[in-house]
C-alpha cells in the first residue's frame, strides 16, 4: 500500500497557528510589564512615550486637518443664520459688562491703596502662555490632553493650565512643542484647594467623571450648595485662588463639585508661568544641597 | 507600467485598509470637538473595529500591528503603554478563537456576542485603571462607554462591511 504523501502545508499550519497563540501570549506579557514600567516612572518609558508622542502627534494633526477645516467651514455656515441675533444679544452683554468694569476699576483702586497701608506681600505676578488642544482622551480609562505649548513656548512640570473659566490640569509632562496636561477630572490627581467664602481646606480628586469630590474636610466646616471652590496655593505650586468650580452635592462627608471647564467645548487653554513655584524649588534644592 | 505601478499600490492599500480604519477611529476618538458633540465620553469605536476585522477580513491580523495600534492609541490619550494594545488583543483572541463558530451566524447573534467580549474587555479596562491608579475606579463612567459601544456598533458594522465590499478587502 502506497503511503500518503505529506503535504507542506499540514506541517506549516499548525505551526503557524501555533506561533501566532505564542506571539499572543507573549504580546499580553509584554504589555503588561510594559504597565508596571510606566507606573513605576522608570525613566526610559518616559523617554520613548515622549519620544513617540513627538512623532505621532504631527502625523496626527496632518491627517485630521482637512476633515476638522471641512467641520469648522460647516460649523460656521450653520451659525450664520444665528448671527443677527448673536450679534444682539453681544451688545447688551457689553454694555452690561461696561458699567461691571468702572465698578470693578473702582474695587480693584481701593484694593492697592490698602494693599499700600497694610504693606500686603503679594505673589508674583504670573505669565499666561496661551495655545490649544490638541488632543483629548474622551474615554473613562485616563484624562488627559496634549496642548501645543512645550518647553519651547516655556511650558515646565507642574504649570497649572486654565480654560477661561477655571482650572483645567497640570502639566505632567513636558516636550519640545508640546506638553500633557493631566485634568482634574483624572482619578490621579489631587489639589489643595479652599472654600471662598469659609477658607476651609481640602483636597480636591478627580474620579475620571466630570464631577470633582473634596476629601478631607473639616468636620465643622460651614460650606454649602454653590460655594465657590478656588486653589488654596499651599505646596507653592499652583498660584492660591484660581477658580476651579461649585460645590454641586453635598451628602453627609460627601461633597461634590462640578468644574467650571466645558470639557467638551475645550479648544483653547492658558498655560500659567508661576514664577513662585520655581523660587520655591530653586529654594529647596539649595536647601537640601 | 504606469497602470501596473498603480494597480500594484491600490492593492497594497486594500490589503492594510483594516489597520487604517482602526488608526482612523483612534484618532477620531481623540479629537478635542469631536463628532460626539457635548458627550464627555464617546464610544469606543476602535474595539468594536478590531472586532470587526477579526472576523471578517480574509488572512489574519498580526500581532504586532495590534499593539502598534495599540500603543497609539496610549499616547494620544495618555495611558499606561500597553494599556490599549491588551484590550486589543484580548478582542483579537476571542473573536479569532471562535471566528469559524460565528462568522455564518445572523446578525444579532454577532451583536450579542460583541456586547459580551466588549463587557470583558471593559472589565479588564477597568481591573487594570484601578490597579494603576492605586484605587477604585469608579464603574459609572466604563458602563456609560462599555453601553454606547454596544449600541453603535451595528453603524459601525454597517460601515465596515460597506468598505469591505467596495473595496474587496
Amino acid at each position: 500500500m502506497a503511503r500518503k504523501p505529506v503535504l507542506f502545508s499540514s506541517i506549516v499550519k499548525p505551526l503557524k497557528a501555533w506561533w501566532q497563540k505564542f506571539f499572543l501570549s507573549v504580546g499580553i506579557v509584554a504589555c503588561i510589564l510594559f504597565i508596571m514600567l510606566d507606573r513605576g516612572g522608570v525613566g526610559y518609558v518616559k523617554e520613548i512615550r515622549l519620544g513617540l508622542t513627538d512623532a505621532v502627534l504631527p502625523i496626527t494633526q496632518t491627517i485630521f486637518h482637512p476633515i476638522k477645516s471641512i467641520s469648522n467651514f460647516v460649523d460656521d455656515f450653520t451659525k450664520l443664520s444665528q448671527a443677527h441675533e448673536a450679534a444682539r444679544a453681544l451688545e447688551i452683554k457689553v454694555r452690561d459688562l461696561q458699567a461691571e468694569l468702572i465698578m470693578t476699576q473702582g474695587l480693584l483702586a481701593q484694593n492697592k491703596r490698602l494693599r499700600e497701608q497694610t504693606n500686603f506681600v503679594n505673589f508674583p505676578d504670573t505669565k499666561i502662555i496661551t495655545g490649544r488642544v490638541v488632543t483629548h482622551s474622551g474615554g473613562p480609562f485616563v484624562k488627559s490632553m496634549l496642548i501645543n505649548v512645550g518647553q519651547d513656548n516655556g511650558a515646565r512640570l507642574g504649570q497649572a493650565v486654565m480654560s477661561e473659566f477655571g482650572l483645567v490640569g497640570i502639566i505632567v509632562e513636558v516636550a519640545g512643542s508640546f506638553s500633557r496636561v493631566l485634568q482634574i477630572t483624572d482619578i490621579n490627581s489631587q489639589i489643595p484647594v479652599v472654600t471662598e467664602n469659609t477658607r476651609d481646606p481640602a483636597i480636591m480628586a478627580g474620579d475620571n467623571t466630570s464631577l470633582l469630590k473634596l476629601k478631607f474636610m473639616p468636620s465643622d466646616s460651614l460650606v454649602a450648595v454653590g460655594d465657590r471652590i478656588v486653589t488654596s496655593g499651599h505646596g507653592g505650586l499652583l498660584p492660591p485662588d484660581i477658580p476651579i468650580g461649585y460645590i454641586e452635592e453635598i451628602d453627609g462627608p460627601r461633597v461634590i463639585v462640578s468644574s467650571l471647564v466645558d470639557w467638551s467645548r475645550l479648544d483653547y487653554i492658558r498655560v500659567l508661568d508661576y514664577r513662585f513655584a520655581d523660587d520655591l524649588s530653586q529654594y529647596l534644592n539649595n536647601q537640601s544641597d | 507600467m504606469r497602470v501596473v505601478v498603480s494597480q500594484r499600490l491600490f492593492e497594497s492599500f486594500k490589503k492594510i485598509i483594516p489597520e487604517l480604519s482602526i488608526l482612523f477611529l483612534v484618532i477620531l476618538s481623540v479629537q478635542p470637538q469631536n463628532i460626539f458633540g457635548n458627550s464627555v465620553i464617546s464610544p469606543f469605536l476602535c474595539l468594536s473595529a478590531v472586532f470587526y476585522w477579526s472576523l471578517h477580513r480574509q488572512g489574519r491580523f498580526y500581532v504586532v500591528t495590534l499593539i502598534i495600534l495599540g500603543v497609539i492609541s496610549d499616547i494620544l490619550i495618555g495611558a499606561s503603554l500597553g494599556f490599549t494594545p491588551i484590550l486589543f488583543l484580548i478582542v483579537f483572541a476571542i473573536s479569532s478563537w471562535q471566528k469559524k463558530n460565528v462568522l455564518l451566524k445572523p446578525f444579532h447573534l454577532i451583536w450579542g456576542i460583541f456586547s459580551l467580549v466588549s463587557g470583558l474587555t471593559f472589565l479588564v479596562a477597568w481591573a487594570i485603571t484601578s490597579f494603576v491608579s492605586l484605587q477604585y475606579a469608579g464603574s459609572g463612567p466604563f458602563a456609560i462607554q462599555y453601553i454606547m459601544t454596544v449600541i453603535s456598533f451595528p453603524i459601525l458594522d454597517w460601515l465596515l462591511s460597506h468598505i469591505q465590499r467596495t473595496a474587496a478587502v
